[in-house]
Parts: C-alpha cells; structure tokens; sequence
C-alpha cells in the first residue's frame, strides 16, 4: 500500500475521508501519548487526554492552514490540552471536604488512588513532575521530543532564547530533586 | 558572572546541536571549568534520566487506540446533537412531528413519500459502498425496522468493528438517525452517491433542509 505523505492525509481528512483520519491516528497515537504521559506522569490521564487530542483534532482539521506542519499542530494541540489537565489538577488537589466526600461516594478518583498512583512513579517522573507547567513542557519537547527551539516556539508561543533559558533550568531543577531525594 | 554558554551546555551534552556549535563549545569547555563541571554533572543526569525504565502500555492498547478515539467522536456528536437543552425541547417537539406524520400515514395519506426503508432494500444500495457501512442499516434498523428486520439485521457484521465505528462517524445516514428524522426514498438514493466525500458540515446541511421538508 501506498503510504501518504502527512500533507496528503490532511486533504483527505479534510475530505471526510475517515480511513486517511485513522491513519493519522495510527501514525501519531504513540508520539502524542508519550507527550502526554510524560506532562502528566499517569497512564490513564495520558489515555484519557491522548483520546480527546484526536477528538479534537478530528473537528478540527478543517480550519488546519497547514501554516505549520502537521506534527507541529498535533503538538501544539497536545501540549495546550496537557496544560490545561495539569491547571485543573493543581486546582482538584486544594480538595475541600466536600469535594472529597463526593469523590468518595462517586465513582471519581480517590485522594488514595492518586497517592498510591503517584508512588508507583518513578523518581525521574516525580522530578519532572515537580517542574512548573511550562518549563515541564519544554523539557519534555526538547530532551524526549528533541523538538528545535524554533517549533518550540510555535508550540509554545515563547521565544527561543527563553525556550532555551527554560530548558537549562529545568535540567537544574530536575538535577537538584535528585539530589535531596538521594 | 555566568557564562554566555551556559544555556548551551543541556544541547551539547544531549547532542542536539549542530556540528559547528559542538566544535565551538569543545574549544570552549577546555578554556571555562564552570561549563566543564556544569557539562559532567548533566552527562551523569542523562544517563539517569534514559536508564529510567516507565512502564509501556502494551500492543493491545495501540491496536484499540483507534478504536476508542472513534467511540468518543460518535459519543460526542451523540451529546452535542442531545445536549439536555436540546433533549428538554427537540425531543418532545420531534417525537409530537414524528405522531403526527406517522398518523398522516396511517389514516389519510398513503402517498406520502416519508416511510421507513426496509432491511431488504437497504442491503443491495449499501453493498455498492463497502462491508464496513453495514453499520449504517444498524443506525437505521435500530430506530425504525420492525422485529423482522432487527432479527435479519442481528446476523449483519460489518469486516471489523474498526471499520463499523469508522462508518459510523462518516455516515451521513448515521447522523440522521441521531436526529431521528425520517427521509424520502428520493432523498435516500440522491444523497447515496456522495456519501464518502460529505464533510460533517455538509451532512449537517443536507440533515437541516431534509428537516425542512418533513
């Protein structure tokens, strides 16, 4: 069989052509979903957010320009989506009482699932866990992704000398957790 | 003072530089101890970080990726098409269109051209597509046939259940039975032939103006 190059996918998406859309899928489920595990340090989160990034992606590639390529959007949308899970999260974590009692009663995570899923991270995951959102973010995109500076910034509407400053510290950050983690 | 280099240092032990850079931070590091020492810290990090082994979800879960991302886009359109809205006005005002029609037909009007499609005259037109858009009299069936054709319709099987769930999310017909509209016979075979080339936006126009005539 033919492979399509990513333009010619876009087309054909955008044709409504459902068979190029899970090629697509194919092609990208594994890049994005380690994007994602790594932002978020869990596999059923990465699962869950990786699905709705194709969920969104299938709605809209119509308005896709293709002004960038299409991994570079994939990313954007992918990083976007994992940014916002992980403000969300940060938000759930100052549980009231409430909010605990309906998640005890509901079929929601616990507090002590999440503690228990949280141990099972290794101590890489937890140090880059600790980073703040953006600079994880660029981590991520530069030393598992090896992602230029110059897409990153698409990605992430930074410049790249400050992409680059982000790298450096978070390295540090990551360097130093270990250290007293020790 | 910091080195202007510093920020260089994470790409040259990574490896994610250009050759010309390389060679200007190899001279480099030989002149400055702090990049050295800033250079062999990162290197043991590295090599920590690659060696940390994550647990990798297996092959099951690549081959059902696809699979769920395409569940959720029907789910989706299910909701958006029956957000509570529209499920507390749309469904009680269709359902009363719908009584109304189908007693038109009954009682006065045989001649109406609104009638439900029988699995026996959907198969032959949805043989012309491919196997996988038997799931399109499965959308249809489910809502309109009667026991007979549900029965006949138990022993359809689209070629995969991928493929039924990717005929799902392209059918137009699918989308109208989300709407729960009914359809001419002369809507059903003009609208066939361009089924695989409608985009979303234009099945949801060709939905709109087939409610308009109902």
């Amino acid at each position: 069989m033919i492979e399509l190059s990513d333009a010619e996918i876009v087309a054909e998406c955008k044709n409504g052509n459902q068979l190029a859309f899970n090629e697509l899928v194919r092609r990208y489920q594994e890049k994005i979903y380690w994007l994602i595990r790594r932002m978020v340090s869990d596999h059923d989160d990465a699962n869950d957010i990786s699905q709705d990034v194709f969920v969104k992606v299938f709605h809209s590639i119509k308005d896709f320009r293709g002004e960038s390529s299409l991994f570079t959007w994939l990313y954007r949308i992918a990083t976007n989506m994992s940014l916002n899970f992980l403000r969300r999260r940060k938000l759930r974590s100052f549980f009231s009482i409430d909010t605990v009692e309906h998640m005890i009663e509901s079929d929601e995570e616990r507090p002590l699932d999440i503690m228990e899923k949280k141990e099972q991270r290794t101590l890489i995951e937890r140090a880059i866990e600790t980073l703040p959102e953006k600079q994880k973010a660029v981590f991520i995109l530069r030393y598992y992704e090896e992602m230029p500076y110059e897409e990153m910034a698409t990605v992430l509407k930074k410049s790249t000398g400050g992409l680059k400053a982000n790298y450096f510290h978070a390295v540090r950050k990551i360097e130093e957790y270990l250290k007293h983690a020790l | 003072m910091r080195c202007k280099h510093l920020y260089d240092i994470p790409d040259y032990v990574r490896g994610t530089i250009t050759d010309e850079d390389r060679a200007k931070l190899d001279t480099h590091l030989l002149q400055c101890s702090s990049c050295r020492t800033e250079a062999q810290a990162m290197r043991a990090l590295f090599s920590r970080i690659d060696a940390d082994v994550v647990r990798k979800p297996d092959q099951t879960y690549w081959t059902n990726f696809r699979v769920h991302v395409n569940e959720r886009i029907a789910a989706k359109k299910v909701r958006r098409f029956a957000s509570p809205w529209i499920v507390r006005l749309a469904v009680p005002a269709l359902s009363a269109l719908l009584l109304f029609f189908i007693a038109k037909n009954i009682s006065w009007n045989h001649s109406t051209p609104n009638r439900i499609f029988s699995h026996d005259e959907l198969t032959p037109i949805l043989a012309q597509t491919n196997e996988s858009d038997m799931i399109y009299l499965d959308e249809l069936t489910t809502l309109r046939a009667s026991d007979t054709e549900l029965t006949e319709h138990s022993t359809i099987t689209a070629q995969s259940a991928d493929d039924a769930i990717v005929a799902v999310e392209t059918n137009l017909f699918s989308a109208y039975a989300a709407n729960g509209y009914l359809y001419s016979s002369e809507d059903f075979f003009s609208a066939e032939p361009s089924i695989e080339s409608l985009s979303s936006e234009e099945a949801e126009e060709i939905i709109r103006q087939l409610g308009n005539k109902l």
